[in-house]
C-alpha cells in the first residue's frame, strides 16, 4: 500500500531524524547509568540530605541525564506540532545538545569526585543550554494563551530561575557568598523538579494523554483550576523554603496535592473516553506516576511538619525522580518513539510504517516489570535505610533499563530497514 | 405471575428497523450464532465504575463485518443502546441470566445505514458532511489532538464507504500512524487556500 502522503508544512514542524536521536539516545543510556549507579551509592541514599557526593552525581546522572534531555527532546518536538508553528531550527537544537551535555558530564564528574573546579566548569554550557532553550520555548509560545501556554510558561521561568541559581550554587563553592547554601539548594531542587519538570508533565499531558489514548482533550475549566493550584503549590513551597517557614512548606505539599489530584483526575476521565481499545503498557507507567507524586507529596507534607524520619528527605527524592517523573518520562517515550519514526517514514514518501511494528513487546514488558521492581525496592530500602535492598531494586531498575534501551534499538533498526527496503524498490527495475 | 408474563419480562429483541419489542422465543439467527466466533464485551465492571461504556462498545462494534457478531452482558437490557445498534445494522435480542445480569447477542445483518449528513452536522467540534466523493469531514479550527480525534472517530464509525476526505488548516502528522495503524492511507488532494486537504482511503483487506 502506498502512501502518497505530502507532509508540506509538517516537515517544518517535524525536527530532523537526529535531533530527537541525539535527546533521546542520550537519556536512553544515562538511564541504565543511573539505575546501575543507584547501587553504588545505597548505603549513602537513605541519608542523603544534599551537598557533592556520589548521591548527588547519581541524581543529576537522572536529571540532567534522563529528565533534561527527555523534556528537551520531547518539548521541542512535540510543543511545534501541537501548536501548529516551525520546529526550532537543526542548528539551534545541536547547539543546545551539546551545551547541555558539554555542561552535564563535567557537572556530574564534579559531583561524584567533589571537584569544585569541574562544577564551576559547568556553570557556563548549563545556562547556556537553558537561555537558547528558553528562548526557542517562548517563540513557539508567542502569540498563544490557554493553560498549555501557562504551564510551559511557568515551566521555563521556572527553569531559568533554577539554572541560575544553581550556578550560584557551583559559585558559592569557591566564593562563599550565599548566606545559606542548603536552602538555595532546595529552593534549586524544587524550582527544577516541580516547577519545570512538574508543570512541563502536567502541560504536556494535557496534548499527549488524548492523543496516545485518542480522546477528546480535557475541558478547559479542569486544566485551569489544575494549574492554579500548581502555580499557587510552588509559590508557597519555594516561599516556604526561601524562609524557613516549615508549615508553609507543608502548605505548598497539601496544595499540591489538591493540584495532583485535580490533575489524575481530569486524565482518568480523558482516558475513560478513549477510541483506542488497546491500552499500552505506557498507560500503566503513567499510572505508577501518578501514584508516585501523590505519594511524594504527603511524604514531603509529612516532612516539612518532621512527621517523617531522617531517610524521609531521601525518599521524597526517590518518589519525585524515580517514581514520578522517570514513570511518566519512560511511558511517554515508549509511546513517542515509535510514532516519530511513523512520522519520519511518512516525511521520506515510503510505504506507510504502523508503529506498532516498530514495537518489540518483550523489551516494552522487561522495562515496565524491572522499572516498577526496581521502583519498589529502591522506595521501600530508602524509607527503611536497607542498603542490599536498595541494591536489589537498583538491579531490577537496570534490568528495565536495559530492556528499555533494547526497545528503542528496535524501533531505530526497525524504522532503517523499513526506509533502505523502501530505497531499494525505488532503485529496483519495476 | 404467570410463565408467559415472566417471558415477556426476561426476552427482548429489535428488529432491523431498530423497533424494541419482547418476544417469547430467540430469534432463528441466533440458534446458528457461534459464540467462541462473537466478540465479546461485559460492561458492568464499567458502568459499575461510573463509566459510560458506550464508545467501548461502539469500538468493537462498528469494525464487524455483515455476519458478525457481538455478545454484551450488561447490569440491564440497554434499549437505547439496541437501538443506536440498529441503526448500525445489528439485529440484537436480549436475554435476563439472573438478577443485575442481562446478555445481548447482536448480529450485524447488514452495513450500516449510512444516512447523508446534512451540512453542518457536528461531531466533537468537527463538521461532517457527504458528497459524491464521500464522507467530508472539516476540523479547522479545532486544537490539537481534537482533529486527530474527531478523524479517527469517524474512520472507526465504519459510517462511510472506505473513503474520507479530511479538510484540515495543518499537515496532520500524528494522524498518520494512526492511518497507518488501522491500515489507511491518505493523499494530497487541492485545497482552498491556508487549507490541507487529503483524501484517506481504506486499504482493501
Amino acid at each position: 500500500m502506498l502512501s502518497p502522503v505530502s507532509l508540506g508544512g509538517a516537515k517544518q514542524r517535524l525536527l530532523a531524524e537526529r535531533i530527537p536521536a541525539l535527546f533521546f539516545g542520550t537519556a536512553i543510556s544515562a538511564h541504565v547509568i543511573a539505575w546501575a549507579a543507584l547501587a553504588l551509592v545505597a548505603a549513602e541514599l537513605p541519608y542523603f540530605a544534599g551537598g557533592p557526593g556520589p548521591v548527588l552525581a547519581v541524581v543529576h546522572t537522572l536529571t540532567l541525564g534522563v529528565l533534561l534531555c527527555t523534556a528537551f527532546g520531547a518539548s521541542l518536538q512535540m510543543l511545534p506540532v501541537a501548536l501548529g508553528q516551525p520546529a526550532p531550527t537543526e542548528g539551534v537544537c545541536l547547539v543546545i545538545f551539546v551545551a547541555l551535555v558539554t555542561g552535564a558530564v563535567p557537572l556530574i564528574t564534579g559531583f561524584a569526585l567533589t571537584s569544585v573546579t569541574l562544577m564551576g566548569s559547568a556553570a557556563l554550557p548549563l545556562v547556556a543550554a537553558v537561555a537558547l532553550y528558553v528562548r526557542e520555548i517562548a517563540a513557539l509560545l508567542r502569540g498563544g494563551s490557554g493553560p498549555l501556554h501557562w504551564f510551559i510558561l511557568t515551566a521555563i521561568i521556572a527553569l531559568s530561575v533554577a539554572v541560575l541559581l544553581a550556578a550560584a550554587l557551583a559559585a558559592n563553592y569557591t566564593l562563599g557568598f550565599l548566606p545559606d547554601h542548603g536552602r538555595i539548594a532546595a529552593v534549586h531542587a524544587v524550582l527544577a523538579g516541580f516547577g519545570f519538570m512538574g508543570l512541563m508533565a502536567l502541560g504536556l499531558s494535557q496534548i499527549l494523554i488524548p492523543m496516545f489514548a485518542i480522546a477528546e482533550p480535557p475541558e478547559e475549566a479542569p486544566v485551569r483550576r489544575a494549574y492554579a493550584l500548581a502555580a499557587a503549590a510552588l509559590v508557597l513551597a519555594l516561599s516556604g523554603l526561601g524562609t524557613g517557614v516549615a508549615p508553609l512548606t507543608a502548605a505548598g505539599a497539601g496544595v499540591g496535592l489538591l493540584a495532583a489530584a485535580q490533575h489524575v483526575q481530569t486524565m482518568r476521565a480523558v482516558v475513560a473516553k478513549r477510541l483506542r481499545r488497546r491500552m499500552g503498557p505506557e498507560f500503566i507507567l503513567l499510572g505508577a506516576s501518578w501514584a508516585a507524586l501523590l505519594l511524594a507529596l504527603l511524604a514531603a507534607a509529612g516532612g516539612a511538619l518532621g512527621l517523617l524520619s531522617e531517610t524521609g528527605g531521601a525518599l521524597v527524592i526517590v518518589l519525585v525522580l524515580f517514581g514520578w517523573l522517570l514513570s511518566i518520562l519512560t511511558g511517554v517515550l515508549q509511546r513517542i518513539l515509535p510514532f516519530l519514526a511513523s512520522m519520519q517514514a511518512a516525511r521520506a514518501q515510503t510505504r506507510s510504517l504502523a508503529p506498532a511494528k516498530l514495537v518489540e513487546e518483550r523489551a516494552l514488558m522487561i522495562h515496565l516489570y524491572g522499572h516498577l521492581a526496581g521502583l519498589g525496592a529502591v522506595a521501600a530500602g530508602t524509607a527503611v535505610a536497607i542498603p542490599w535492598l536498595i541494591v536489589a531494586g537498583a538491579a531490577a531498575g537496570t534490568i528495565g533499563a536495559v530492556g528499555f534501551a533494547w526497545f528503542a534499538l528496535t524501533v531505530l533498526q526497525r524504522t532503517r530497514s523499513h526506509l533502505k527496503a523502501h530505497a531499494l524498490g525505488r532503485l529496483s527495475p519495476s | 405471575m404467570t410463565r408467559d408474563a415472566r417471558e415477556h419480562e426476561v426476552c427482548a429483541r429489535t428488529d432491523a428497523a431498530g423497533a424494541v419489542s419482547v418476544a417469547e422465543d430467540p430469534p432463528l439467527w441466533l440458534q446458528s450464532l457461534d459464540p467462541a466466533g462473537a466478540t465479546r464485551i461485559d460492561v458492568r465492571p464499567h458502568l459499575a465504575a461510573g463509566r459510560d461504556p458506550f464508545d467501548d462498545i461502539m469500538a468493537l462494534a462498528c469494525p464487524l463485518r455483515v455476519g458478525g457478531a457481538l455478545i454484551i452482558e450488561a447490569p440491564f437490557d440497554p434499549v437505547p443502546l439496541r437501538t443506536v445498534l440498529a441503526e448500525h445494522g445489528f439485529e440484537t435480542f436480549a436475554k435476563r441470566i439472573e438478577a443485575g445480569h442481562w446478555r445481548l447477542w447482536c448480529l450485524r445483518q447488514h452495513a450500516p445505514k449510512v444516512t447523508p449528513p446534512a451540512r453542518g452536522s457536528t461531531a466533537g467540534g468537527a463538521t461532517v458532511w457527504r458528497e459524491d466523493d464521500g464522507i467530508h469531514i472539516d476540523v479547522r479550527g479545532l486544537p490539537a489532538p481534537a482533529p486527530l480525534v474527531a478523524i479517527v472517530r469517524l474512520i472507526e464509525s465504519g459510517d462511510h464507504a472506505g473513503t474520507v476526505v479530511a479538510h484540515l488548516d495543518r499537515d496532520p502528522v500524528h494522524l498518520y500512524p494512526e492511518l497507518a495503524e488501522r491500515n489507511w492511507s491518505a493523499t494530497s488532494l487541492p485545497g482552498d487556500a491556508n487549507e490541507v486537504r487529503l483524501r484517506l482511503t481504506k486499504a482493501p483487506t
